[in-house]
């Protein structure tokens, strides 16, 4: 049994148990915080992804030790200004279908444009998100369109 | 048939419990047609709520998995009502006993719920309006033709604005229904076929839609399910497992399936992942082997016979007579859904409650076997039909819901049953995996015969083995769009001991792959561009050919510098056509797949915004299983666990895809399904001109690319 302390999405929070539960269940079954999907629990999806201080996790894989004092950022907190753009874009183009991936994509493209300057190609390797109804093109027109709105150097 | 609106006051509560408004409820009350048993306790109705404080709430009657159909539905009433469409919202969860179609099966599948609500949802909104255009006559003592309703709120014919419509609910209340309301004519739509916005982005975007695994009750359990890998195999030690799990779990067993109920699933999970089960494997198990499967299909298509599903001219006695023949034979693997949500299912039952909270498409057979599994009269259970995520025909089974009614009913208290990513793969009810073999005959340039046979097993036999022929298994096969003098299709059906089941696009998912790429085939034989020589069997079919021209024009099919590297293919079914054509490279041995041009003709566009998402998502769909789709048998079992043996497609493997829809005045036809069939011949068309390698069975990754 062990004690973790952490943040969620500005939350405090506090988790009892064993240390080995991946930080998905702890934010899904202790914490009734449904926002972060279950897709694979083996990380290969990406449904899961979650911010761990600055590090994109995918926390079905991450055990909840792992997080001790650290804070935990879910789709939900993700309101810095980059976060916000997506979150809009991903509205005016329409991108969900199901939507069930949707969470972890948004996530996994704030990454990508927090690490690619402004005026510079995207790297959409290193999205590797599944996304099954295959909203691909709208997801990159969305991308595309927030990377194009911030201003150049 | 039908009979006029009710409408009738009611106190509607917010989450919280408060009362927050008083709301007219008017719905729309179920016919009885004649023939169609009627389910005691179901009361079938379609929703508008319309609130005091202007909101309207429309409640639509079908599942939905990312298609779309709440939007598309709910603009169809709200154009008519004149509604507001900023002020409406669509509920997703709802309860199944409070709506269905009246007009038929009340599930969601094969592409028809707006073709088969069109009429009936209009007139629902044009019945609410005209309700609350009488309110307002007698309010006001103004004659009806003179006041006219537009965004939720009502005029005078000076244009002066009246009240809105949720000023005049609590008065509709109390005055009769008008009958004999005539609809819009399609001028005067605001709505439909315009550039609506979906509902629900927003939410989806920020997390904030509940799925079914989403769910929560108070003091919920989770089972976790362990079904046995080989098919048909038998728990040996049954007796043993019982104290290898200890309290607070519990084990349950159903027939082959285990089940481990507890406070946590990812703990649950891991219990039942190590218990010590030893299976009793059927014998036949050493025959249901991957190559064995495929072999049979092979020499199936190869035999002389099966059942003659269609025949033109001469058929294929025909083939002797002309100058070239050529023949091929094509496989299709099967597939799994791979719904990104995995199966899952919530229930409370107890001496209070007989609820459930189901991510299916099919509400109404679920609630049947919950109503007869516990026996109950149907109006004591409530079920739920959640948010899902994805369906693509793999919730139309409702094996899991079978499991969850058994666990729930043991485990007396709220309780959430999850199945892992590798049981929802291997569990799986797959797209039946076939074979055809197809020969054409030329006479110098024209294709004079066709002939072919496809065998593989049947979806609908599992329900009705009785049934002679399957449509489904031929359906893109006995028939193709073609102009062909001498025509013939066979078919044979086979059992492969997997389970089977409806996959998006069905039977067409294979037989446009066969029937797609084989044209391609007699076209280089021939000598012929593939698209001309279509059009050249297209005689007389203006809207084929229309179609045709125009996905020359978009693709540039013509005059690209890339012609060399483009394939096409051309789909009619489902009640629409559509044409798809696919720009491929191959550099440094890796194939990649560069744009898709789809080109659609399903007549009127309702929602062209939610159409074109379809479409999107259903030729990368499509695509996503031509690249890498297959699931493989070994040993009686499926070898797939994981989305690392299965990789689907990716972003940056993405093609651009571009989408143009014709505008037509044919009747409606479907759009969640037409372009998945497309991807496999569109692409592999073009990997045979830009590599000269001919792709006859899929998937693709399975070839290497010289470059
Ligand atoms: S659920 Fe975590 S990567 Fe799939
Ligand atoms: S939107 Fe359905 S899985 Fe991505």
């Amino acid at each position: 049994m062990t004690e973790v302390n952490f943040t969620v999405d500005s939350s405090g929070a506090r988790y009892a148990g064993d240390e080995k539960k991946p930080l998905l269940w702890v934010l899904r079954e202790d914490l009734g915080q449904t926002q972060t999907k279950f897709g694979c629990g083996a990380g290969l999806c990406g449904a899961c992804s979650v911010y761990v201080d600055d590090k994109l996790v995918r926390s079905c894989v991450l055990p909840i030790s792992t997080v001790q004092n650290k804070v935990v950022r879910t789709i939900s907190g993700l309101d810095d200004e980059l976060g916000q753009r997506l979150k809009a874009a991903w509205e005016r183009f329409e991108v969900a279908q199901c939507g069930y991936c949707q969470p972890g994509f948004i996530l996994a493209s704030h990454r990508l444009l927090s690490q690619t300057p402004p005026g510079q190609s995207l790297k959409w390797e290193s999205i590797s998100n599944l996304c099954r109804c295959a909203t691909y093109e709208r997801m990159r027109r969305a991308i595309e369109a927030v990377h194009a709105e911030r201003p150049s150097p | 048939m039908e009979r006029p609106l009710i409408s009738r006051r009611e106190l509607l509560k917010n989450a919280a419990g408060l009362t927050v408004g008083l709301g007219l409820v008017i719905s729309l009350p179920v016919p009885h047609i004649e023939g169609v048993p009627r389910t005691d306790g179901l009361v079938l109705q379609t929703f508008v709520r319309v609130f005091q404080d202007n909101r309207i709430e429309i409640v639509v009657a079908k599942s939905e998995m990312g298609q779309g159909v709440s939007s598309s539905l709910a603009l169809l009433i709200a154009d008519e009502m004149d509604a507001d469409w900023e002020l409406v919202s669509v509920r997703l969860e709802a309860e199944l006993a409070a709506y269905k179609d009246p007009n038929g099966w009340g599930g969601t599948a094969g592409s028809t719920s707006v073709r088969t609500q069109f009429k009936r949802l209009r007139k629902v909104g044009a019945n609410v309006r005209a309700l609350l255009l009488s309110a307002a006559s007698q309010q006001f003592g103004i004659p009806h033709q003179d006041l006219r309703a537009e965004r939720s709120y009502v005029f005078d014919k000076n244009g002066q604005r009246l009240a809105s419509f949720g000023e005049l609910c609590a008065f509709a209340a109390h005055i009769p229904l008008p009958t004999a309301v005539s609809l819009k004519s399609p001028e005067q739509w605001t709505l439909i076929g315009k550039d609506t916005a979906s509902k629900g982005s927003r939410a989806k975007a920020e997390g904030r839609v509940s799925y079914g695994i989403d769910t929560r009750l108070p003091g919920m359990l989770y089972a976790a399910v362990r079904q046995p890998r080989v098919f048909g195999a038998r728990i040996a030690n049954a007796a043993e497992l019982q104290d290898k799990i200890a309290a607070p779990y519990r084990l349950l067993q159903k027939d082959q399936t285990l089940f481990v109920v507890g406070p946590s699933y990812w703990q649950a999970q891991n219990l039942i992942q190590a218990l010590p089960v030893r299976y009793d494997v059927p014998n036949v198990v050493r025959e249901s082997q991957q190559d064995l499967i495929e072999a049979k299909l092979m020499a199936a298509v190869r035999r002389e016979g099966g059942i003659s599903v269609s025949k033109a001219g001469d058929g294929k006695g025909a083939l002797g007579l002309c100058e070239q023949t050529l023949e091929a034979e094509y496989f299709g693997p099967l597939l799994a859904h791979h719904t990104m949500e995995p199966m899952n299912g919530t229930a409370w039952v107890d001496a209070q409650h007989c609820e459930f909270w189901l991510p299916t498409q099919d509400g109404e057979s679920s609630l049947a076997l919950i109503a007869q599994t516990l026996e109950r009269a149907p109006d004591t259970v409530q079920v739920h039909i959640t948010a899902m995520g994805g369906g693509f025909g793999r919730r139309i089974e409702i094996d899991y819901v079978e499991q969850l009614i058994f666990v729930a009913k043991n485990i007396g208290v709220p309780v959430q049953l999850i199945w892992s990513r590798p049981e929802d793969t291997q569990h799986d009810f797959y797209r039946p995996a076939f074979a055809a073999k197809l020969k054409g005959g030329l006479s110098g340039q024209e294709l004079r015969v066709w002939s072919g046979k496809n065998a593989g097993p049947s979806i609908a036999k599992r329900k009705r083995p009785s049934l002679e022929l399957d449509r489904s298994s031929v359906e893109g096969f006995a028939e193709t769009p073609y102009d062909i003098a001498h025509f013939e299709a066979e078919h044979e059906d086979l059992e492969l001991g997997v389970p089977l089941g409806y996959w998006r696009s069905v039977g067409l998912s294979q037989n446009l792959f066969f029937t797609e790429s084989f044209l391609d085939e007699i076209a280089f034989a021939a000598g012929r561009d593939p698209l001309a020589l279509r059009l050249s069997l297209l005689k007389g079919k203006p809207r084929l050919q229309k179609l045709l021209e125009r996905l020359r024009e978009v693709s540039q099919w013509e005059t690209s510098p890339d012609r060399q590297r483009m394939g096409m293919a051309l789909l009619e079914g489902f009640g629409s056509l559509a044409a798809m054509a696919a720009k491929v490279s191959v550099v440094d041995k890796r194939l990649k797949v560069e744009q898709l041009w789809c080109v659609v003709d399903c007549g009127l566009v309702v929602h062209p915004k939610g159409a074109e998402a379809q479409v999107q998502g259903g030729a990368l769909f499509g695509l996503a299983a031509a690249l890498n789709g297959k699931i493989t048998v070994k040993d009686g079992q499926i070898e797939q666990a994981y989305f690392s043996d299965l990789p689907f497609l990716k972003l940056a493997d993405s093609p651009r895809v571009e989408v143009v829809f014709m505008p037509s005045d044919a009747a409606m036809g479907g759009l969640g399904e037409v372009a998945v069939p497309l991807a496999a011949p569109a692409v592999c068309n073009a990997i045979f001109r830009a590599t000269g390698q001919r792709i006859r069975r899929l998937p693709i990754r399975d070839f290497s690319f010289p470059s």
